[in-house]
């Protein structure tokens, strides 16, 4: 007895004295029933670490090899010779958002950027004018498509990304990654449509005149890319530089 | 099988050994939870609660001290907050005890030591757990557990006040008992004779 109170009270201390060793009459049935409980507990705590320890290394495993296949992969593609993609600075300052970076099978010294913004659809071959200064050879009037007319169908419509892998005079010159059904229908075309500036270095999609003895206007959809036409409403008529076409 | 040996086993899970501490220390921790409980279905759950606690934690147990304290108090600790849950219960019927006993009673005096010395410890134990849930809780933890009011108190959550008073007044509720269980007792000994 370590209360002092207690060390006084004679009965607390005989209760005490009695009880403090008491052992109760062993039960088996009470066993039945713990073992039952601990049948029901979780295993143990180390088990469930263990478990927890492999599962993790697993996944540290996979994550490490994904990360290791993709750095495989881009490093791949990243080498010499091998097609690169290359995004050169835009050549028009008002449209820095709208180049695109294509991804050729062509040397790198043929890969250039593409300007989605220049390249424009035409829809009548016999309307067409331009701002080019250097048309393409074989007396061929061609239009740069204007800059008011932008439309991104380009793509949509003549389904080319590759433009720079077309020859002028052969045709394709460079395997594309391009569907099998779009090159057969511009190959089967004889010459084709899009060619390779070489001049500025630029990817453009140039749309032959194939009637360009009888140019006689600008179509009113498109207005030229020229700076000095800027202010232009859309689809207004707007007189250009001639290149050898004749306007009426 | 000894401490050491026991506890390894227990560790490991072993159900052998936990049957044999199971078997070792049934009979005391039963007899402590039998003196918190108001019957002998509620001291089993007790108990079985607390060795649940022992035999997920026996790993936590440092060898500081004898493995059957360290058993002990978690077997009070368990029988102290099952008595917690049921505050509830636990604080009506204090209530009620507490009115009986305010009550004066002529309880006829009788020399304390030698109260229960004819009294056998299951009769001395039923006593005990005639008291109140709060009076029985405050007895075992001062009187048996040697526990101070102070951490009483704390243990409880009341105040020192109200640890003293129950105190009190659980003497006063077993000093009845047992002078009531012994007339009876021995009023069944002299209708014998």
């Amino acid at each position: 007895m370590e209360n002092g109170p207690l060390q006084d009270d004679k009965l607390f201390r005989a209760v005490h004295d009695r009880l403090s060793d008491y052992e109760a009459p062993y039960n088996g049935a009470d066993w039945d029933a713990m073992d039952r409980s601990l049948d029901a507990l979780p295993k143990t705590n180390r088990f469930q670490w263990k478990f927890s320890l492999n599962t993790l290394l697993i996944a540290v495993g996979v994550a490490s090899l994904i990360s290791l296949g993709v750095f495989l992969a881009s490093g791949h593609s990243a080498a010499p010779g091998k097609p690169q993609a290359v995004a050169q600075p835009a050549t028009d300052n008002n449209l820095p958002s709208k180049n695109t970076s294509v991804v050729t099978n062509a040397p790198p010294s043929q890969v250039q950027t593409v300007n989605m913004a220049d390249v424009q659809e035409v829809s009548s071959p016999g309307l067409v004018t331009g701002n080019s200064s250097n048309p393409s050879p074989g007396n061929t009037d061609v239009v740069q498509n204007t800059s008011s007319a932008r439309k991104t169908k380009t793509k949509k419509d003549s389904g080319l990304l590759f433009g720079d892998q077309i020859d002028p005079a052969k045709g394709f010159i460079h395997r594309t990654q391009e569907d099998q059904k779009l090159i057969d229908q511009y190959a089967n075309r004889g010459t084709p449509s899009v060619y390779f500036d070489k001049e500025n270095g630029q990817l453009k999609e140039i749309i032959i005149n194939r009637d360009s003895a009888h140019v006689t206007g600008i179509k009113k959809d498109y207005a030229p890319a020229d700076t000095t036409a800027k202010n232009t409403p859309r689809g207004a008529p707007v007189e250009t530089e001639q290149h050898g076409f004749d306007f009426n | 099988m000894n401490d050491h040996e026991l506890i390894a086993g227990c560790i490991r899970q072993d159900r052998a050994c936990q049957e044999a501490l199971y078997k070792r220390f049934y009979g005391k921790m039963m007899g402590v939870c039998l003196r918190y409980a108001k019957s002998r279905d509620e001291a089993r759950d007790m108990l079985q609660e607390g060795l649940i606690k022992v035999f997920t934690s026996i790993r936590n147990f440092q060898g500081k001290g004898s493995f059957e304290g360290w058993i002990r108090r978690i077997v009070v600790n368990t029988a102290v907050d099952h008595l917690r849950r049921n505050k509830h219960e636990y604080m009506i019927v204090s209530t009620i005890y507490a009115r009986e006993g305010d009550i004066p009673d002529q309880v006829e005096e009788m020399e304390e030591d030698n109260l229960i010395a004819n009294l056998s410890e299951e009769e001395i134990l039923a006593s005990v757990q005639q008291l109140s849930p709060a009076y029985r809780t405050v007895f075992n933890l001062y009187v048996m557990e040697n526990f101070s009011h102070r951490e009483i108190a704390d243990q409880l959550g009341i105040s020192e006040g109200t640890s003293k008073s129950n105190l009190s007044k659980a003497r006063y509720q077993l000093k009845k008992n047992l002078t009531n269980l012994i007339k009876n007792t021995d009023g069944e000994r002299t209708f014998t004779r």
